[in-house]
């Protein structure tokens, strides 16, 4: 009689245990879903999101008031080989770098996006950088980078970087 | 000894009573776990969506910019826009045809620079809550051969029609 209320014990034991580790199963398994689901979407925007955006600035004309009608990436290039070309009354730099925080304003700024945007010609765009826009330093955040890069007739190349942060 | 039993038979209810409880709550926490991640994934689809629908447009002959039968991805042009756009709210078997296509949303293309201006290309809205997509586009401006900066915004609907 002893032996058998025993087993039965036992018996109930088990079935806790059984029930405890189903139970943290379940749980662990919704834990790794979580995890190894991709966001398409995010990561699409994220990859994607430099690349049109920096295109689309550099595929624009200025107004024939402002710059006789030039393209950015033609102003980029002139910014480039350093000549002083100047757009009415600005010279080129400062007119660019008002022109493309615009845009940016208009878009990123608007989207609540934290950016870093730098056009340098040497190896280092914090340090080299003819034009430096950015509304973060993106200190311990994840970077999604695009760079352009269009050949100066002056020799070296002209770098468009767009930092995306997040 | 019929006591006993009685008392036995008490605690089986019991512990029976309990374990249905036990179950109820959880068989609860993994409807609403279940549902949660429903809401997730319709979300999910509804942005995928979205986003089909700007890769879908930004690749539409009809209006993306060509030069010399090479289609330019990321540009749109002008005059191709509002054609179409005038096409599709004149003749509703284009109207069918582009729900297809794009789904129940509503599309507009905003031009920034140098000129300042805002079309509804498209517009399939069934209202309530909707997903939102915004890509930066080149408009082209055919007749003044100018390129304008803007933004392609799609808004797509949860709502069925």
């Amino acid at each position: 009689m002893k032996k058998g209320k025993s087993q039965s014990e036992i018996m109930g034991l088990l079935m806790v245990v059984v029930l405890i580790s189903v139970g943290l199963l379940v749980f662990v398994s919704f834990s790794l879903k979580n995890i190894n689901e991709k966001d398409i979407v995010n990561e699409y925007t994220h990859k994607q999101l430099p690349v049109l955006l920096n295109d689309a600035i550099l595929e624009t004309h200025t107004k024939d008031s402002e710059c006789y009608g030039e393209k950015i990436q033609a102003l980029m290039v002139k910014a480039g080989e350093g000549n002083n070309f100047r757009c009415n009354n600005k010279y080129v730099r400062p007119f660019l770098k008002d022109k493309v925080s615009y845009l940016l304003n208009k878009t990123l700024d608007k989207w609540g996006i934290k950016y870093r945007y730098f056009v340098y010609t040497g190896n280092d765009p914090v340090n080299d950088n003819i034009i430096e826009i950015k509304n973060s330093d993106c200190k311990g955040m994840d970077i999604d980078t695009e760079i352009f890069f269009f050949k100066l007739e002056s020799g070296g190349f002209l770098n468009i970087k767009l930092d995306l942060c997040s | 000894m019929n006591r006993k039993s009685q008392i036995k038979l008490f605690e089986s209810i019991a512990v029976l009573v309990i374990f249905v409880f036990l179950l109820a709550i959880g068989m609860k926490f993994y409807t609403n776990v279940q549902l949660g991640s429903l809401e997730e994934a319709e979300r999910k689809f509804k942005r995928l969506d979205s986003l089909k629908s700007s890769v879908v447009l930004s690749n539409l002959p009809e209006i993306s910019c060509s030069k010399e039968g090479i289609t330019d991805s990321n540009c749109f042009n002008l005059y191709k826009i509002k054609s179409w756009s005038d096409l599709i709210k004149e003749d509703a078997k284009f109207t069918d045809y582009y729900v297809t296509v794009l789904g129940n949303s509503m599309i507009e293309i905003q031009s920034i620079y140098p000129k300042e201006k805002t079309w509804t290309i498209y517009n399939s809205s069934v209202g309530g809550s909707y997903d939102y997509t915004v890509i930066p586009i080149t408009i082209y401006d055919s007749i003044e051969d100018q390129n304008n900066f803007g933004i392609l915004k799609i808004k797509t609907f949860y709502g069925k029609r």
